[in-house]
């Protein structure tokens, strides 16, 4: 994480209001939180209930606008990586790329790595082989399906969402130097007297978007770092005091990195992650199936690719089956939107001196076949299993998908030490994922300050582990899922707004004549 | 380092590809995939490549396979192997196996050293039946005169010197039934237990004799000839392979029949992988160093069941049907009074269960609650509501009774007993009293209690014992036909339990009767969040194709009791009703509406020009 003494940024923020020592985007946000937290506690199914109607209802009856969306958005990405504004730099005209391009892709990719990669690798491919949406389960067919199923979900259309949150930020922020706040573009661009509250509430609905989106993440992580450490060392987790100790473990772990300037010492840290997890990538591949999951990663290099026009804007108006569509694809592509803000910052700062061009092949491009690799790599050993081993394994995933990763190392030899790797793997992206939270969350309302003061940060650490113990707390991840969807959902106008801001920005920009 | 492995593990497989592998093959019945799963597990522990041909097909197959060098090794029985050369078995072990050494040699085909048991045919009677008339062995058969009832596989009768005929002809039994022709083991052994037949051919190591406490008749004239298992092997793959010899000695006389049998039983009965039972034979012998061991468990499937159902009956079915939709698990069956609760709490996945544990019933309701978080995913069979009384009884009718027993609390017995008070307006004058079946039985005997409820499958063999030692009679609930219980009670259908179902029951019984389904945990209600990513805490609902599996290997025509809710799979597919019929959802189209109007604004945000 380097930090950009970019002070005539600081600056220019004094026209945002702030009441006393803090700015109201945070007040505002904290307050939000914790009447959603106090409600969740006191009566989670009356909130839950509430937050999951509101948010079925929109999902159901918007689906074909949330689609096209994102679909919208990965097409856009495109165009702009091979349109006329493709050599537009995200800095000066003249500036170099601030990292060299390979650690710039290695950065890429530690970003796209995360927890979700372990718990749904094994996971996902399971569940789609198992039921497929409109086609009989357990067939070679399904298997297939399960595949492109999966990578969609994680592939281009995720990217191309962090592609376009980073690189409206990453343009208004390097180009124009203005400050990193999702208002920017908004306030640039437009104008008119209710200006500022737009602008505020743009603000504090990202906010909130990232905070539960992260909160419900940390909360699915505890769950399987419990059920990891039921599988490796047979501890019994299945109780709330569990729960809440590994995540003051998790926490601790995150404030100390947060409150100390241990850059190098959280980098030493990720960096080990990310070798642990291709250690395991590797073994998977090489002490497993390896020739099945090489056929089905060129396999599903080729399927994917073609079901991909098809996929974006495949619903299924005629099955009635948009239960299914909202549960899976909608609510990963709105849970991508709801973190696009956190992600995109991060894409943003490392991307500094790119063009157009280079950013989007590499943001999106890269970790899309990384991904396909993942899957292909632990969903196929899982499917070999199914299919061609004992079988059984895709009612193991279903009857608790928190043990998916763990059962499946216990087909492989040396399964402790892989269990315990994937614990620790774990474990470190939870940390490092709820560190990089509240320095986010900390900038975004510091006015967009880059360093963000440690007070802030432990607030906001503070307050995202309160709000996954009370989903904990109440036994299950229905309120932060329920108001990560609920918060993403008007993210998602936010970002279209931005996206036009942009456009409008990028329209005045002389390109030079080749 | 992790490349040094990789490199490493990629040059290991290499090199253990280059021999040639050991090929293991055995033929299609359990105790055949057990041992040869044994010998290729040790011949792998000594490094040596095994190719599995398990199994390979039935015993020509197999002996052809070995001739032609298509298979090294698998294990055969001395009397087949006389038998394959047209010699007639013999009953004596040690002479049988030392013939067939010599017969084989010239073959170039060894026999080595036989593992300790024999799997010959038996005779086997239930223990009731065996206590009743006194068999101990063969000859005690001639008793039964022309009753006996005898089951067997279809190759039993066809066999020329120790079939079905000679069997008689030997021992002089006559029977005026023809046998009873059943090639699958599990049906023959039920049919047992359910009295269709009298006397089974089984073979010695068969499981079931141990689980459902079966009587193997004594062969007092030694008619059966002698099958005693051994490896037969090709005498090259004993140069090729030298580790061969020694593993195939280590295995010499250390599998008793009594051992056979259990492993046998744990694959047959408890749905156990022959693979896991292999490993853990070789585990317990110790026929490997303890380190070398590659620990493997197999997921465990917990099925939870009520205190009194059989698995000789309905319980058995559904286990079987489970063992076979899921391969590879190994299943723990869990007895309890609610086993319905244990699937909600997440500690099994599969529970056997009545109708009435559906619904909760209040004493102000009109109508029954159901409870949530259950579904029935297949039908089993039915339960009947069973009324004892002391033989002596003067009561006519259950209205008279005073003080009932009527199980553990929760279970199944005790909430019909509760159910049919109230029906019967029975509720001031009754007292309900709670124990285990022993207990109350005695209390009953006793004169304690007046009656004894029982909710179990019509023919439980509990019951039958309870009926046999003569001290208690059954009641019929004739007065239930005059009240009307459906909307309290919708599970509680009529019915009758026909005559001579148990001993000495000379009338039909009017009863209720109530549904008995396997159990899964049920999907919460349809929205956003009930699969996909968010719904990791939730128990997921069994999948569909398993579903339908489990169906299917039960293979029942009547569909589940429509009061109960269904599993996705068993669901009707129904044309969804709509308000209108051209499907207008006001909110729906408003909230698009404001979408699409939002959505031209931005556009036009888009092309407007800046001031």
């Amino acid at each position: 994480m380097v930090s950009h003494p970019s002070t005539e940024v600081n600056s220019s923020l004094a026209e945002d209001s702030p009441v006393g020592d803090f700015p109201l985007v945070f007040l505002v946000s904290v307050l939000f939180c914790g009447v959603t937290a106090v409600w969740g506690m006191v009566n989670p199914l009356q909130m839950s209930g509430v937050a999951l109607a509101a948010t079925s209802f929109l999902l159901k009856n918007l689906d074909w606008f949330f689609l096209l969306m994102c679909t919208f958005l990965l097409i856009l990405s495109v165009s702009l990586a091979f349109g006329k504004y493709s050599h537009l730099k995200l800095g000066g005209d003249d500036e170099e790329p601030e990292f060299s391009t390979i650690s710039w892709l290695a950065m890429l990719f530690s970003a796209g790595m995360g927890c979700g990669l372990l718990f749904w690798g094994v996971a996902e491919p399971m569940f789609h082989f198992m039921d497929p949406p409109n086609m009989e389960g357990r067939t070679p067919e399904a298997a297939r399906f399960a595949m492109v199923l999966t990578n969609f979900h994680w592939g281009f259309h995720a990217w191309g969402i962090y592609a376009l949150s980073a690189l409206v930020l990453a343009y208004f922020g390097f180009r124009k130097k203005k400050p990193y706040l999702c208002s920017t573009p908004i306030r640039e661009t437009f104008s008119g007297k209710y200006i500022d509250s737009i602008c505020h509430a743009t603000d504090v609905i990202a906010v909130l978007s990232v905070v539960f989106g992260v909160a419900g993440s940390l909360a699915m992580g505890v769950l399987q770092v419990c059920s990891g450490l039921n599988a490796v060392f047979h501890v019994s987790t299945d109780s709330i005091p569990v729960y809440m100790g590994v995540l003051g473990l998790i926490t601790v772990a995150f404030m100390i990195s947060a409150s100390t300037s241990l850059d190098k010492g959280i980098k030493i840290l990720s960096n080990l992650n990310m070798m642990v997890a291709s250690f395991l990538l590797l073994f998977v591949i090489f002490a497993g199936p390896a020739r099945f999951i090489l056929e089905i990663f060129v396999n599903t290099l080729g399927d994917y690719a073609a079901s991909l026009p098809k996929l974006s804007f495949h619903l299924y108006p005629y099955e009635g089956l948009q239960g299914w569509s909202a549960s899976w694809t909608l609510t990963y592509l709105i849970w991508w939107v709801a973190w696009g803000p956190f992600v995109g910052i991060f894409i943003a700062r490392i991307s500094r001196g790119r063009t157009i061009r280079q950013f989007m092949i590499g943001v999106i491009f890269l970790p899309t076949i990384f991904s396909i690799l993942w899957f292909s790599a632990f969903g196929g050993a899982g499917l070999y299993i199914e299919i061609f081993g004992g079988g059984g394994f895709g009612e193991l995933v279903r009857e608790d998908v928190t043990k998916a990763l763990f059962a499946l190392f216990e087909y492989y030899p040396m399964s402790m030490v892989l269990s315990s790797l994937a614990l620790f793997s774990i474990f470190v992206f939870l940390v490092t994922s709820a560190d990089s939270a509240t320095f986010v969350l900390g900038m975004m309302t510091s006015h967009g300050a880059l360093n963000p003061s440690t007070k802030r940060k432990l607030t906001w650490g503070v307050i995202i582990s309160l709000l996954a113990a009370s989903t904990l707390f109440v036994g299950g991840v229905e309120v932060p899922k329920a108001i990560a969807i609920s918060g993403a959902i008007p993210f998602s106008v936010i970002l279209l707004l931005q996206i036009v801001a942009f456009f409008r920005t990028l329209r005045k920009e002389d390109i030079p004549s080749k | 380092m992790k490349y040094v492995f990789v490199f490493l593990s990629v040059v290991g497989i290499f090199l253990s590809g280059c021999r040639d592998p050991l090929r293991v093959g055995s033929k299609e019945f359990t105790e055949q995939l057990i041992l040869a799963e044994i010998i290729a597990q040790l011949a792998e522990h000594q490094g040596v490549p095994v190719k599995r041909m398990i199994p390979y097909g039935d015993t020509l197959n197999c002996i052809e396979g070995l001739k032609e060098n298509d298979l090294d090794v698998y294990v055969e029985y001395s009397g087949t192997g006389l038998l394959i050369l047209g010699q007639p078995p013999l009953t004596q072990g040690d002479k049988s196996f030392a013939m067939v050494q010599d017969l084989y040699s010239p073959m170039k085909l060894e026999w080595k050293d036989r593992f300790g048991f024999a799997n010959n045919y038996i005779l086997v009677v239930k223990r009731d039946y065996a206590q009743a008339h006194n068999l101990k062995k063969i000859s005690d058969l001639v008793k039964l005169e022309d009753q006996v009832k005898f089951g067997c596989d279809k190759s039993f009768p066809t066999r020329p010197l120790d079939g079905y005929a000679a069997l008689l002809r030997r021992y002089g039994i006559t029977s005026e039934h023809s046998p009873v022709l059943e090639d699958d083991k599990s049906i023959l052994y039920h049919s047992l237990l359910d009295e269709k037949i009298n006397v089974a051919v089984g073979y010695s190591t068969d499981g079931q004799i141990e689980v459902f406490n079966l009587v193997a008749l004594q062969d007092d004239l030694g008619f059966f000839p002698v099958y005693e298992a051994a490896p037969l092997v090709r005498q090259e793959a004993l140069k090729k392979h030298p580790s061969l010899e020694s593993i195939l000695d280590s295995l010499a006389g250390r599998i008793d029949t009594e051992k056979m049998r259990e492993m046998n039983r744990q694959v047959e009965l408890d749905g156990e992988s022959y693979k896991t039972v292999a490993s853990q034979f070789i585990e317990e012998e110790k026929l490997v160093p303890a380190n070398s061991r590659k620990k493997k468990t197999s997921q465990e499937l917990v099925v939870a069941i009520e205190n009194l159902d059989e698995l000789g009956g309905m319980a058995g079915k559904a286990q079987r049907a489970i063992r076979k939709t899921f391969p590879g698990r190994r299943l723990n069956i869990v007895r309890t009074a609610k086993p319905g609760n244990l699937v909600i709490k997440k500690e099994a996945r599969i529970a056997l269960m009545g109708a009435e544990s559906f619904f909760t019933t209040d004493e102000n309701d009109f109508l029954a609650k159901r409870i949530s978080g259950l579904e029935a995913i297949a039908p089993v069979g039915y339960r009947m509501c069973h009324v004892l009384v002391h033989k002596d009884s003067s009561q006519e009718s259950f209205s008279q009774v005073t003080k009932i027993g009527a199980g553990l609390p929760q279970s199944s017995s005790h909430r019909i007993t509760k159910a049919l008070l109230r029906i019967l307006n029975m509720k001031e004058k009754a007292t309900l009293v709670t124990g285990s079946l022993t207990d109350l039985s005695t209390k009953l005997k006793n004169k304690k209690i007046e009656a004894l409820v029982l909710m179990v499958a019509p023919g439980n063999s509990k019951l039958t014992s309870l009926l046999r030692e003569g001290n208690f009679k059954l009641l019929s609930l004739e007065e239930i036909t005059q009240h009307n219980f459906q909307f309290k009670y919708p599970f509680l259908r009529l019915a009758r339990i026909p005559i001579n179902t148990y001993p000495q029951q000379m009338i039909p019984l009017e009863t209720v009767s109530c549904q008995v389904v396997l159990v899964g945990p049920a999907a919460p209600k349809d929205f956003v969040g009930d699969v996909g990513p968010v719904s990791i805490s939730y128990q997921q609902p069994l999948s569909e194709s398993s579903v339908r599996k489990i169906n299917q290997e039960l293979g029942g025509i009547e569909p589940v009791d429509p009061i109960l809710p269904v599993g996705k799979a068993l669901k009707q597919k129904s044309k969804r009703r709509s308000q209108s019929t051209i499907g207008t959802s006001y909110e729906a189209s408003f909230i698009n509406f404001v979408v699409i109007l939002s959505l031209i604004y931005l556009f036009y945000l888009f092309l407007k020009e800046d001031e």
